[in-house]
Parts: structure tokens; C-alpha cells; sequence
């Protein structure tokens, strides 16, 4: 297994007196692809800009190996911060310089169609997550940071996105941490699911991993005592239950049809059991 | 990163510059407007006027500039990517400090270039002060630039620190005035500053406490922007404070040693001397103190109030009178004091709402009664920022005080003359015919003759201060020197003369010079001598040094051992003049004592030695000598 490029230990920070990231630990390594999930407001994309610097910790620390510089690091934010007042190739032409870069691959760009001399200001929001993108892929970094963006993108464009990662993935081994509520385009890519709570992660697993520790029961009725319910849904006559963590023992002690879950639905059955602790709190 | 700083610098600056002129085209559009319609007469911007105006400018220029580094970035949403940029903390800000730093630089050094060549006066000893001023808005912008994310609140923000800034550095200025005159520092205002703005030791610790007061919001800013990010502001604010208020007491500790130093070490006692009928020595020390010096001793004489005071106006028997101004109810007043008992009272005061014609030269003696001149503060000008009021009407009044009991009468003139005089100068006054009157002059002008009946007469034009004696009256020409002779209504000519002369000895504050029958003025670099009666012009020597005229009428003529002095000369030599000789009188040697100063006064010869070092005083030293014979005066506790 390879050194781990990115550390994270004991972080912590708040805003005012609510404390949004409390003592998380976790670490990344090189190549792998890692998505953090969970309810919104829950610190995903505060945990990101701490990563990439934007935001500076309370307490705890950030270590990174050499190759994760900041300057072989890439953050894409969901504000999809850039200076919108300059154009595409003024823009391509600051960053290239700032971080010494000999050649841009404009071939994303090339394929939305978009003029050197458009101002940034006056992209759409895929146009410009696409340019963020190129413009970060040109660092040739060793990290890359993404938060919740593909949801702003339509399907062709979306597409463009997640070939690009896996491209720069393969290419370069670059680590991926992204954010995301929507996993049906990339339930298969992520090597691990990590779910936010609270300011840390309450689960850490990789997908498969994680469908063997969720079942849905739909249920007419309470559901019969001993099984480990993380969350309910459902108004009418019958009702769906998800067991987690569930094992091989409850599937036998039970007469009861254990199904398996898509990811999508076990990380909203994770977002959902959060919202009703945080009622019950 | 650099290039788009400076681009981004470049921008700003020509934004400011373009602003201005169109700001300067339209005042002056309306100006021109104003004119054709016949409301006002148009007239050319004065320079002096301008540089306030570009002086305020530059201010605000100063204070945008300051606040602006993360405006266009926070402006383009762009800040996140700032902050992901391969750049320290430090490094940035250094990048965003630098580009402004040289615009400030360059945008004063335009200002320096203008203000020298067409406002001068404009600013007057607060230049330093504007200049103090301006770069530390810039510091002290530049450190709050992150403090809130509107720009409105940052210069709110500014605007009380920079008010804060100003108040202590000049509080600490004023502190070391304080310590160079051994006075309170509530007595110095901003009118003592723009005299001792060319003072080298006030002007190089104001710079010194102006600069350390301002360094601790830069520095502190440096430090503390190593933990800034895009949390709400407050977190980091409370940061900054932290980090800058030990910082400011280290710098104002620094400010209050500094001053202390430099001023302590020019301690300078600003003072006139005068020898008294009785040989006893009053010093009045221009702010607020009188003593008294005799043989066994000294005596500090207590008078309350702010005052300043001003040379000595008469002594008649047992009493001096004085003038001063009294800073606590901002009035020119006449006081006396006794010789015998020390006692001191107010005898006029003259109103706040009048203006006086400024230093020694307002009050007078006239041989009866205390006199000066005055005009309605109301209808007073401030051209610049001069603190002395300009008064042009045709309205003046001229108030007489009686020595005796203070009494006073007031004489109203008015001539359309008198808009041209705003600060007219007596040089005599007389009696003819029963009547008396009082001759005005104002340089390049008309003599005016005023009469108590209240008449004003035009004596003619005297390119030059005029002077009379002994019912003559000089006023000078294009190279000459025109002699008067005053009649119960004008003048006849009697004499002209030829040459190119200085007739400025006849500034005693007593107009009553006795009979004198003749005078010594300087002609062609030379002392003569004019006879009252014969007006025959006699050489008497070559002029390298000044003429003295007592206020008994006698002349004295001090000869310099180079000429116009120099500050290795070692001696003065002292002469009486009469009869078209030079009599030798005395030789006063300075020793290693500082160059020596030498005034002539009714009662003897004051000697006051000052010794410089490195541009400042670094000792001074006085020695009276008494007429007739100068023998030297010893007194206890002078030096």
C-alpha cells in the first residue's frame, strides 16, 4: 500500500461558536478516489477549503508529502471561484504563469466551443466548471479537490467532467476527494464513501463494503425488535426500514426479505438517519 | 501575480488621475459659465488654491489605495482562487503592497513638484504634516483592509484610526515642545508648529513619532495576515488587535524616548531681553514667562493665562507695560507691571472680535497714549491656510489706551485706501497745529496721514517702508530717497536724494523718538548721515553690520567681523554714531561661546551667544552690558 499524500489529524474549526469540523482524522493516498457524502451543512465543503488552504483550522494539522504541494494541488469550489473579469486566455495565460506551466490542454474547452476573448463573467456555470477544471489538470497536480459541482452540469458536460478526472487519474495518479450528493454517474469510480457528521466522518468504508453493512426491509407494521433500524421512510401502510450495520446473523434470525441497496440509496438513507438524530438532539 | 498587481495599480491611478481632471474641467467650466453670465467675474484658479485641493485628493487617493488590495479580488468573486494560489500569506500581501507602495511614492513626488513650483505658501509649515499625513493614511488604510467586507466600513474604519493616529503623534509632538521650553504642552497649538516645522530637531522627531506610531499597524497586519482566510472577519480583526495593541505601546514607549531625547537635548529658550533704568535684566520668554534678574538673584513673575508675549512695550518710572496675546480667550491685550511690588494688571484689552496687526508691531507708543490699529474680524479672509486673518475693507479703527489709567478712545477711519492695507505699519506720529496724527505705511503703498478728527490723508507712494523724524518724512523711490516736509494739510517736497537706500532702523515700539536732528540710514552699501536741518548727506563708513536706533533717538552701528557673518566669526564691535563719526565703543568676543547676537536697547547691550551642534542648539549663553560705559552686568542664574 503507498504512503498516504494527504494526512489529516485532529482538525477542528468553527465558525463563531459552532464548531463545524471536530477532531476529524483521515488520510488519502495516492490514486485513490475518495467521496465525502452527508447532509448539507454538515462541514463537506468547509473540509475541503481547509484542504486546499481557503480556510486555515482551529486546531490539528495537515500534512502533506511533498508531491501534494500547493502547488501540485487543485481545488475546484462549488463558487467555482475565478477573476471573472478576465477573459478565458487572459485567465489561462495567469495561471500558466503562476504555477510555471508549459502547456495547457485546452482540448475540454475546445469542445464546448467557447472564445479565448469571453470574459469569465459571462460563462454558464458548466463552462465555467470545465475551464476550472482544465486549469487545474494543467498543474498536472498529485491532489485535486472538488466540491460539489456536478450537479450544475448538464449530462454531455458532466460527462466531459468525470472523463477528465479519470484521465488524470490514470495518467498521473492523482488523488481525488470530492463532494457530492448525486452518485449515479460515479457509483461505480469511488474507491471509498466517506459520510460526514457532526464535523467527522461517521463512515469510512468502500462501496462494497458499504452495500454488505446496509439492507432495506419494507415492513408492514413495526419492524419486529433486535434489528438495528439507522433510519425509516415511508407515511403509508408499509414502510422501509434500513438495518445498518447489518450481518449474515440477522438474515437468519429474521423472516424478513434483507435487500440490497444501490450506493445512492444508502448515502440518503445516511443523509436522512443524520437529520433525524440531529431532530431528536 | 506581479503583473497583474501592477496592472491592476495602474488602473486605479489612472482612474484617480482622470477623475481629477475632469473634477479641475468642471469647476472650471462652471467657473467660465458663471463668468459669461455676468454673476461672477471669472477668475484664473489661484496655485495655492489648487494644491489644497490636490492636496485633499491625494489624501483620498491615499486612504483607496490603501484599502483596495482585495477589492478587485473579492469584487471578481475571486478570492478562493487567491488563496489556493502557490503563494505564503506573506508573500501575497507583499505582492499586493508593493505595486501601491510605488504609486503612493510616485503620486508625491508629482505633488512635491507642483507644490514648489506654484502653491508654497499654500500649506504652510503643515506641509510636513500633510506629507506625515499622507503616507501614514496609506499604512494604516493598508492594515484595515480586510477588516470588513464593505468598503464603506473599511474607510469608516480608516477614518477613525487615522484621527486616532493624528491625535497622539501630535500629542506627543506637542509633549516634546513641552520639554524643549520647559511649558505645559496645553499651551502650543497648531500656530507654534508652523513655526517650529523648520525647527531640525522638532521636524526630525515629529518625523520619527509619526512614522513609529504608524509602523505598528503594518507590522501587526504583516503578522497576523499569516492566518488569514475567508472565515467572517471578526475572527481574524480580534487576531490583528491582539498582535497590534503591544505593539503600539512598544511604539508609543519609542515615540515619548525619542522625542524626549532629540528635544531635551535642543532645549531652547526662546527669549527677548531687556535692561531695565535701574540695571536690573527682564527676560520675557515668548511663552508665558517673565523674570526679573538682579545681582542676588532672580525673580519668576506668576501672570495667569496662555500668554505669549511680545517685546517690551515702554518702560516709564517705577513700571514696565507689556503686550502680549492670551491663548485662553484668544485677546491682545496691554498690561503693566509694577517694579516696586510686582503686581500686574490688565490695562485694555482689545476684543476677540477685532483683528490687531500681528506681532510687535500692533501696539505702540506714541509719546501720549498706547495706540494700534484694528479692523472687524468679520470681514476678515483666510487666504490658504494662514492662521492671521486678512482684513481688505475700507473701515479701520485706530483705539489710543492711556497709560495712566487704561482709558481708551476709539478714532474711526474709512477710505477706500485702506482695502490695500491689510496690515498697515505705523512709522510716526505727531503733533501739528494741536492736532495729532498718526503716519501708516504699508510696503509698496501710499503714506496715509490719519488725524484725530478722524481725516485720512494720502501722503504719496513710498516703494518701501518709509520713516519719519523730526517733522520729516522719508519715503523712497526708484533709487531715491524723497524728503517730506508734513504741512497742516499735505506735504512739500524738500529734498530728493539719489541712491539706492534702506531706511528700516525706525521699528522701535515707542513712535516718540525725541528731537533728534539728525539720522544714519544705509546708502549704496554705505552708512550716511543725514542733517535734519540742512538735509546734507555726510559718508560716514562702509555698512557690514546693522544700524540701531534707540528709542531716545541715539545711533548705534554694529560692525560684523565678516559681512553678512558667518558662523565661525569671533567678535561684533560696537559704535556710537553722531556728529557723521563713528565712535569705537566696544569689542565683544565670542570665545568658544557660540556665535554672538548683539541688541541695542535705550539702557545698554544685550549679548546672547548660541552655540549650535549638528544643526542644533546646543547651548545658549547672555551677557548686558549697561550704557554708558558697557560695563558688563553680572546676574544670578541667567546662564
Amino acid at each position: 500500500m503507498s504512503q498516504p499524500i494527504l494526512e489529516v489529524h485532529d482538525l477542528s474549526l468553527s465558525f463563531s461558536r459552532k464548531k463545524v469540523l471536530d477532531r476529524l482524522e483521515f488520510s488519502l493516498r495516492r490514486g485513490e478516489w475518495a467521496v465525502i457524502a452527508g447532509r448539507n451543512g454538515v462541514g463537506k465543503s468547509t473540509l475541503l477549503r481547509c484542504l486546499a488552504g481557503v480556510l486555515l483550522p482551529d486546531a490539528g494539522a495537515v500534512a502533506r508529502s511533498p508531491e501534494a504541494c500547493p502547488a501540485k494541488t487543485g481545488f475546484i469550489s462549488d463558487r467555482l471561484s475565478l477573476f471573472e473579469d478576465l477573459t478565458i486566455g487572459q485567465a489561462v495565460a495567469f495561471h500558466r504563469r503562476v504555477f510555471a506551466i508549459d502547456d495547457f490542454d485546452d482540448r475540454l474547452l475546445g469542445r464546448l466551443g467557447v472564445k479565448q476573448k469571453e470574459r469569465i463573467r459571462s460563462l454558464s456555470a458548466g463552462e465555467r466548471a470545465i475551464l476550472h477544471l482544465s486549469l487545474v489538470l494543467s498543474q498536472k497536480p498529485s491532489l485535486l479537490l472538488v466540491d460539489e459541482v456536478l450537479h450544475m452540469l448538464d449530462p454531455y458536460i458532466r460527462d466531459l467532467f468525470i472523463e477528465a478526472l479519470i484521465e488524470a487519474m490514470t495518467a498521473q495518479e492523482t488523488a481525488v476527494l470530492t463532494v457530492n450528493h448525486t452518485f449515479s454517474e460515479i457509483e461505480r469510480l469511488p474507491e471509498r464513501v466517506l459520510v460526514m457528521e457532526e464535523g467527522r466522518f461517521v463512515v469510512d468504508e468502500t462501496p462494497e463494503a458499504l452495500r454488505g453493512m446496509m439492507k432495506k426491509v419494507v415492513c408492514r407494521g413495526p419492524l419486529p425488535n433486535g434489528l438495528p433500524c439507522f433510519f425509516s421512510k415511508g407515511e403509508g401502510e408499509y414502510k422501509e426500514y434500513f438495518i445498518y450495520p447489518f450481518s449474515e446473523d440477522l438474515r437468519a434470525a429474521h423472516a424478513l426479505d434483507f435487500q440490497d441497496i444501490a450506493l445512492p440509496e444508502i448515502i440518503k438513507a445516511f443523509i436522512g438517519g443524520g437529520y433525524e438524530q440531529k431532530r431528536m438532539a | 501575480m506581479n503583473r497583474k498587481e501592477w496592472r491592476e495599480v495602474g488602473g486605479q491611478c489612472l482612474y484617480f488621475v482622470l477623475a481629477l481632471a475632469a473634477m479641475a474641467l468642471l469647476l472650471k467650466g462652471v467657473d467660465l459659465l458663471m463668468g459669461v453670465m455676468g454673476f461672477v467675474q471669472s477668475k484664473p484658479l489661484e496655485g495655492e488654491k489648487l494644491i489644497i485641493i490636490l492636496g485633499a485628493w491625494l489624501l483620498m487617493f491615499s486612504m483607496f489605495l490603501g484599502l483596495s488590495p482585495f477589492a478587485m479580488d473579492s469584487k471578481q468573486k475571486g478570492m478562493e482562487y487567491l488563496l489556493t494560489l502557490p503563494y505564503s500569506r506573506r508573500r501575497l500581501l507583499i505582492i499586493k503592497f508593493m505595486p501601491r507602495l510605488a504609486a503612493i511614492v510616485l503620486f508625491y513626488l508629482a505633488f512635491v513638484l507642483l507644490y514648489g513650483s506654484m502653491g508654497n505658501g499654500a500649506l504652510a509649515g503643515g506641509f510636513t504634516i500633510f506629507s506625515l499625513a499622507y503616507f501614514a493614511l496609506f499604512f494604516i488604510s493598508f492594515s484595515l483592509a480586510v477588516v470588513d467586507e464593505n468598503f464603506i466600513v473599511q474607510s469608516i474604519w480608516a477614518g477613525i484610526a487615522l484621527c486616532g493616529y493624528t491625535v497622539i503623534c501630535l500629542y506627543i509632538v506637542f509633549l516634546g515642545f513641552s520639554w524643549k521650553f520647559g511649558m505645559p504642552s496645553s499651551w502650543f497649538g497648531s500656530n507654534l508648529w508652523q513655526d517650529l516645522s523648520y525647527d531640525p530637531p522638532t521636524l526630525l522627531s515629529a518625523i520619527a513619532v509619526f512614522l513609529l506610531i504608524a509602523a505598528p499597524f503594518l507590522a501587526s497586519f504583516f503578522l497576523a495576515f499569516k492566518k488569514f482566510d475567508l472565515k467572517p472577519s471578526r475572527a481574524f480583526n480580534r487576531r490583528h488587535l491582539r498582535i497590534f495593541a503591544p505593539l503600539l505601546l512598544l511604539a508609543l514607549a519609542g515615540s515619548l524616548g525619542v522625542t524626549y531625547l532629540v528635544q531635551k537635548s535642543s532645549a531652547y529658550d526662546e527669549a527677548d531681553f531687556h535692561i531695565l533704568g535701574d540695571q536690573r535684566l527682564l527676560k520675557i520668554s515668548f511663552a508665558g514667562k517673565l523674570t526679573l534678574y538682579e545681582e542676588t538673584g532672580r525673580q519668576r513673575i506668576k501672570i495667569t493665562g496662555l500668554i505669549s508675549w511680545e517685546p517690551l512695550l515702554l518702560e516709564q518710572k517705577e513700571r514696565l507695560f507689556l503686550s502680549g496675546f492670551d491663548s485662553k480667550d484668544e485677546t491682545r491685550f496691554i498690561g503693566c507691571l509694577s517694579l516696586a511690588d510686582l503686581s500686574w494688571r490688565i490695562l485694555h484689552r482689545c476684543p476677540n472680535r477685532y483683528v490687531v496687526i500681528p506681532g510687535y508691531q500692533g501696539f505702540r507708543y506714541d509719546g501720549e497714549s498706547f495706540v494700534y490699529l484694528r479692523r472687524s474680524r468679520a470681514e476678515a479672509e483666510r487666504p490658504g491656510l494662514d492662521n492671521d486673518p486678512v482684513v481688505r475693507t475700507e473701515d479701520m479703527e485706530l483705539v489710543r489706551v492711556d497709560p495712566a489709567g487704561g482709558k481708551e478712545r476709539t478714532i474711526a477711519f474709512k477710505n477706500p485706501l485702506f482695502n490695500r492695507y491689510y496690515e498697515p505699519n505705523f512709522i510716526g506720529s505727531d503733533v501739528l497745529n494741536g492736532l495729532r496724527f498718526w503716519l501708516v505705511a504699508h510696503k509698496w503703498h501710499h503714506v496715509l496721514r490719519l488725524w484725530e478728527d478722524g481725516r485720512v490723508e494720502d501722503l504719496g507712494l513710498s516703494k518701501g517702508i518709509p520713516a519719519y523724524a523730526g517733522g520729516l518724512l522719508f519715503t523712497r523711490g526708484d533709487n531715491s530717497l524723497k524728503v517730506l516736509r508734513l504741512l497742516a494739510s499735505g506735504s512739500e517736497t524738500v529734498k530728493e536724494i539719489s541712491g539706492d537706500f534702506k531706511v528700516n532702523v525706525f521699528f522701535n515700539r515707542s513712535l516718540a523718538i525725541g528731537n533728534v536732528r539728525e539720522i544714519y540710514v544705509e546708502r549704496n552699501k554705505r552708512i550716511v548721515r543725514i542733517d535734519l536741518a540742512t538735509l546734507a548727506v555726510d559718508d560716514v563708513a562702509p555698512d557690514r553690520g546693522h544700524i540701531w536706533m534707540t528709542s531716545s533717538g541715539e545711533f548705534y552701528y554694529v560692525e560684523f567681523e565678516t559681512w553678512p557673518g558667518g558662523a565661525n566669526d569671533k567678535w561684533k564691535k560696537l559704535y556710537r554714531l553722531q556728529d557723521s563719526k563713528r565712535v569705537f565703543l566696544k569689542q565683544f568676543d565670542f570665545n568658544d561661546d557660540g556665535y554672538g547676537h548683539i541688541f541695542v536697547d535705550t539702557c545698554g547691550v544685550i549679548l546672547r551667544q548660541v552655540k549650535m551642534k549638528n544643526s542644533t542648539v546646543s547651548r545658549t549663553r547672555t551677557r548686558a552690558f549697561a550704557f554708558p560705559d558697557l560695563h558688563e552686568l553680572r546676574f544670578t542664574g541667567l546662564n
